[in-house]
């Protein structure tokens, strides 16, 4: 008895301006799935990991970027998958959160953020793509019928 | 998003409505820095009708915070609603922050 999953795509070219298309994208698949905290906790990781592909992965040309979305019974998972430098985001330092503001350096809360909003996140450099999985579990808080 | 300007006296209020993310910030930071070129020091900014901030949004919020620290202003972040206030929260924002509820015109 296999999971019942729901399995969709989605190909943008990696522009920060297709971030409400993403988003809209992602929002749609788990339409009813989690609750609204749970929800805005994942369009904030699919925000923070997507604008990091546009920003870091085509130095050159704006090159595509795959979303693929799979909602299961018990978890909702999001890979990105583009081709672009290798860039293996949860290598880059935490942010010292306890600093006094003076100290904090402006940036670098997106990625900390997504590994604290989100059940796991995993790296992988495969035949010269970019693969970032990041997955949210549903919870019985969700109120899933 | 939409961001509504108050004036009154040195004090800006602010009040954004709608997504304050990556694509959105940038008119934020515009606004400020217009406000602070006009010899603004004080801000108010009233988030409260704020559906979506990421990480972009509190970038900005920190370096107003900063840029009024530097010139002897103050930023009052106002009516934090659940999103921001977990993401205050888990950044440590909200020990440096002066957050506070009370009700804007």
């Amino acid at each position: 008895m296999g999971e019942w999953l729901q399995v969709c795509k989605l190909t943008v070219l990696a522009k920060q301006d297709q971030l409400g298309q993403v988003q809209n994208f992602v929002e749609k698949r788990i339409q009813g799935k989690l609750s609204p905290r749970a929800t805005q906790h994942i369009l904030l990781a699919v925000e923070e990991v997507f604008i990091n592909i546009a920003r870091y992965a085509y130095p050159q040309h704006h090159g595509a970027v795959d979303i693929t979305c799979t909602v299961g019974q018990q978890t909702i998972a999001l890979l990105f998958s583009d081709e672009g430098i290798p860039y293996n985001p949860l290598l880059r330092d935490k942010p010292d959160i306890s600093l006094p503001a003076e100290r904090r350096a402006i940036g670098g809360l997106g990625i900390y953020l997504t590994r604290e909003l989100m059940d796991s996140m995993s790296y992988r450099r495969e035949d010269g793509h970019n693969i970032l999985c990041i997955e949210k579990r549903i919870t019985p808080a969700d109120g899933l019928s | 998003m939409n961001i509504r300007q108050t004036i009154e006296r040195d004090t800006a209020l602010l009040t954004l409505t709608g997504r304050l993310d990556t694509n959105t910030s940038p008119d934020l930071e515009q606004v400020i820095e217009e406000l602070f070129q006009k010899g603004l020091k004080r801000m108010d900014l009233d988030i409260q009708e704020l559906g979506y901030i990421s990480s972009a949004g509190l970038r900005v919020i920190l370096s107003t915070h900063k840029k009024c620290i530097k010139i002897g202003g103050h930023l009052t972040v106002l009516n934090a609603g659940e999103m921001a206030s977990e993401l205050f929260e888990m950044t440590g924002f909200s020990t440096i922050l002066d957050l506070q509820q009370r009700q804007t015109c």
